[in-house]
């Protein structure tokens, strides 16, 4: 039986990718994909194909090590670090070219500056034909996806479920923009839903082996973005990250990670240098001209006002409540109140459940 | 064969009908029968009023009885006509003359008087009266100057024999005066402060948001002591509505505070709005009108008993039908809500909820909750060594004075609070450039199509609260900060 053949077979009887982890270590050290595969055929052998009542769609391809056709190459070299032996994938496109490609991964509960990094990284980074994967959880992982269409280049997401598993829910219009665009890839059999929490970080690895180098934006303490960036060293890739301040908690994961020694980026031109060949990164780092509400030259939070002025220097990405800038001001509240409605009608400030952030 | 009659008052809701008793007393088989009445209560009080002549001499055991109340589609039910229908049988026996007095009470086996409910609204605007001792000071306080309070038939009979003198009216309690809680106590927490100035002078509604502990109860129950004191004919409605419903004798003074209201997020529909089996009963809102309805945990009230608050927020009342009438309490609120930002509080060590919880939780606020609302502010955890310096806010009496300037401004303009205005009259007094801020605030999803107008009542009150004629930009901005979270902030965070 081929090798497609029997990964088939396994994936229709629900015999997910957890089998694999323990067919190889029965398959004793450094097992080759064919030890390990014919280990499954044997488990398999005998046993009643499971109807899930979820079949592949006629674009669904089944891509397996070693097979045909086969998984991509910066995929399959993981197989000794902990690699992949299959993975489904649903595109418009066929898997062929190698190209650049960046993982951008952080928080589901990120900054409205964290979300507009990412889009903005994500949508340079398209532009300079670098591919985009990441992980279609909400937060920084759909800024990305959303960044890379936006910047009209190709978008890859790797997910922790089936195929035809709706999850995250109602985000249906940005699945099939990306299966339009670099498509869905997954190790998972179609029909499997949100069943266990290691599904999430098993998928992981699979994002890692797919990319250069990942990008984390905004990483909690305990955040799958930092099983990412785990995977990713494990497997040889550039790990980068987009400092925060201290004060944000959802980006206390990414900090630690650069102490750890990951390499610090500002922008697509930071990520380039890092991991593309010379020549490739655009002209002008450091971050996109346009970020900061000051580099215009004038003010244009003085032209609402003292108390405008006074107020908007102390916006920043973290959330400041209007007590706080009452304090900082000396301002009564009504005129803090009104000059943080200005700034936001103005689109240099924005309004949070926490408070009040630098838009 | 002889009629007694004697005169007595039905209650619907808070509204007095009066009825007329009669009693025939004939030969025939002995039998007590009394007709034209409903419910348990009415139906036992054959029994109760054949013991009470009784004990007081006049047995009715071997006669034919049979006491009518009339008009006969008029409700009529509970223990108040007792008293009446004793007296309607003296009559008719002969042992009392005829009268007028429009007579109320429950009566005892042994002849005694009890109170019953609702007997302000049921005096209210009659003369000669005659009540239970135990709802007396009631009586006065709805404006009856002598009414004759008894404790027992006999005294009643000696009385109006004139065989002996009423017991003078009783002396009203002092209109209870307690210490309001002061805003003072409330450290910290301009914008909330701010906010709760706002509502109070414009009558709009308010939603605060904020981690337990912070101190939003607090807030809230400071509000009614910003608000004036109720008009003499407004707390008589309140002191009506607690009548009806309340322990007997509750009422022994005329209370002109603004009322509060706190029902516990557990309560029903009908707890909230007024219910209950043939006659509803006032609920919650009612006890509040006039005053502050606090909901304390908003997101976890039931969406029904929510969605019942409609109606008595537009129209100021509530209209409840039940199997044996349709009745109308008064609702006329100020709606003070209190709700966590997410459904873990969120705890100290920052919010722990997943994003489709969060998401969930505050997808109670979209639409025709959030557009109950004029304003949300947030309330803050104060450190607690803020706390330890024994700082004071601002106190209530200060506040007051601005909010009683800001509530005359907008009676004399518009004849009402601003929240209540008319929507052409407040545009009218609306600078073209405030317009302009809020329009710009909904074209840019900060506001809602229902959001723009309660925005623009609350920027006519700011200006009034900063003393201008005209509502200025810096209004306008100051409204749609006020009104940022229920709109536009919960929304960016799904």
């Amino acid at each position: 039986m081929a090798a497609n053949d029997v990964v088939h077979a396994l994936l229709a009887a629900d015999e997910g990718p957890e089998w694999l982890a323990r067919a190889r270590r029965d398959a004793g050290p450094g097992p080759t994909p064919e030890q390990v595969l014919a280990r499954l055929a044997d488990r398999q052998r005998g046993r009643l194909i499971g109807d899930l009542g979820a079949r592949p769609g006629r674009d669904d391809v089944l891509h397996v090590l070693g097979g045909q056709p086969a998984l991509p190459q910066r995929l399959a070299e993981t197989w000794d670090a902990g690699g992949p032996l299959w993975v489904w994938r649903r595109a418009a496109t066929s898997w062929t070219a190698q190209r650049l490609a960046v993982g951008i991964v952080g928080t589901r509960r990120p900054t409205l500056d964290g979300v507009a990094v990412a889009t903005r990284i994500a949508a340079e980074l398209a532009e300079a034909g670098v591919e985009v994967v990441s992980g279609f959880a909400k937060g920084i992982d759909q800024a990305a996806h959303r960044g890379a269409l936006d910047g009209g280049g190709l978008t890859t997401a790797v997910l922790g479920t089936g195929l035809d598993v709706d999850y995250p829910a109602r985000c249906g219009d940005l699945r099939q923009a990306v299966v339009e665009s670099g498509g869905l890839v997954t190790e998972y059999p179609h029909g499997r839903g949100v069943r266990l929490r290691q599904q999430f970080t098993a998928r992981n690895r699979i994002l890692a082996g797919l990319v250069d180098g990942v990008v984390i934006v905004e990483a909690g303490e305990r955040s799958g973005a930092l099983n990412t960036a785990s995977h990713a060293a494990a497997f040889g890739r550039e790990v980068m990250v987009v400092p925060t301040s201290p004060s944000v908690p959802s980006g206390a994961g990414a900090l630690a990670l650069l102490r750890d020694g990951a390499t610090p980026v500002r922008g697509a031109a930071d990520v380039l240098e890092a991991i593309g060949p010379a020549g490739v990164a655009p002209s002008g780092g450091g971050p996109a001209a346009g970020g900061s509400p000051t580099n215009g030259g004038i003010d244009p939070a003085s032209s609402l006002g003292p108390a405008a002025a006074s107020v908007a220097p102390l916006l920043s990405p973290v959330p400041s409540s209007v007590a706080a800038l009452a304090a900082a001001t000396g301002l009564p509240p009504r005129q803090v109140l009104v000059a943080v409605a200005k700034l936001e009608a103005a689109g240099l400030a924005r309004r949070v459940p926490a408070g009040v952030v630098a838009a | 064969m002889s009629i007694g009659v004697a005169k007595s008052v039905a209650l619907q809701g808070l509204v007095a009908t009066p009825v007329t008793v009669e009693a025939h007393v004939g030969v025939g088989l002995p039998g007590f029968t009394a007709i034209g009445g409903g419910g348990p209560a009415f139906r036992q009080a054959a029994d109760r009023v054949r013991a009470a002549l009784g004990a007081v001499g006049q047995s009715v055991i071997q006669r034919k009885v049979l006491v009518n109340l009339a008009p006969a589609d008029v409700d009529k039910r509970g223990a108040r006509f007792d008293l009446a229908m004793v007296v309607a049988v003296l009559r008719a026996l002969g042992e009392l003359p005829a009268g007028d007095q429009v007579i109320l009470g429950e009566v005892a086996l042994d002849g005694g008087i009890r109170g019953v409910p609702g007997v302000l609204p049921s005096v209210r605007g009659r003369g000669d009266v005659v009540v239970p001792t135990a709802n007396a000071r009631e009586t006065v306080v709805a404006g009856v100057d002598a009414p004759l309070a008894v404790e027992s038939v006999r005294e009643l009979m000696t009385i109006l024999k004139g065989e002996g003198r009423p017991s003078p009216p009783p002396a009203l309690e002092p209109p209870p005066a307690g210490p309001m809680p002061d805003m003072a106590d409330v450290v910290g927490q301009p914008e909330a402060r701010r906010a709760v100035e706002v509502a109070a002078a414009g009558g709009h509604h308010l939603l605060l948001l904020g981690p337990p502990g912070a101190g939003k109860s607090m807030l809230a129950r400071r509000l009614p002591g910003l608000l004036p004191d109720l008009t003499p004919e407004e707390a008589l409605t309140v002191a009506a509505v607690r009548s009806v419903s309340g322990r007997i004798g509750a009422v022994t003074a005329l209370d002109r505070r603004p009322p509060f209201a706190a029902p516990h997020h557990s309560s029903s529909a009908p707890a909230l709005l007024g219910g209950g089996s043939g006659v509803a009963r006032p609920g919650a809102v009612s006890h509040a009108s006039g005053g502050v309805l606090f909901l304390d945990e908003l997101f976890e009230w039931k969406r029904h008993a929510l969605d019942g608050l409609r109606e008595p927020l537009e129209e100021g009342h509530v209209r409840i039908a039940r199997s044996a009438a349709t009745v109308t309490y008064p609702a006329s609120i100020l709606l003070v809500a209190a709700g966590n930002p997410c459904p873990c509080g969120p705890s100290r060590q920052g919010c722990r909820c997943r994003p489709d919880q969060v998401e969930r939780y505050r997808a109670r606020l979209t639409g025709p909750l959030a557009d109950r609302f004029d304003l949300a502010p947030a309330v803050e955890e104060v450190p607690a060594a803020v706390l330890a310096t024994g700082e004071r806010g601002e106190p209530t009496v200060a506040v007051a004075q601005r909010v009683a300037a800001a509530r005359d401004l907008a009676v004399q303009r518009f004849g009402t609070l601003n929240a209540r205005a008319p929507s052409e009259a407040v545009r009218a007094t609306v600078r073209p450039e405030a317009l302009r801020v809020l329009v710009a605030a909904a074209a840019a999803g900060r506001l809602s199509a229902r959001g723009f107008d309660r925005a623009m009542r609350v920027a006519r009150t700011c200006a009034d609260l900063a003393g201008t004629a005209q509502v200025g930009a810096d209004d306008a901005h100051e409204a749609v900060a006020h009104r940022g979270r229920l709109d536009g902030v919960w929304r960016v965070a799904a």
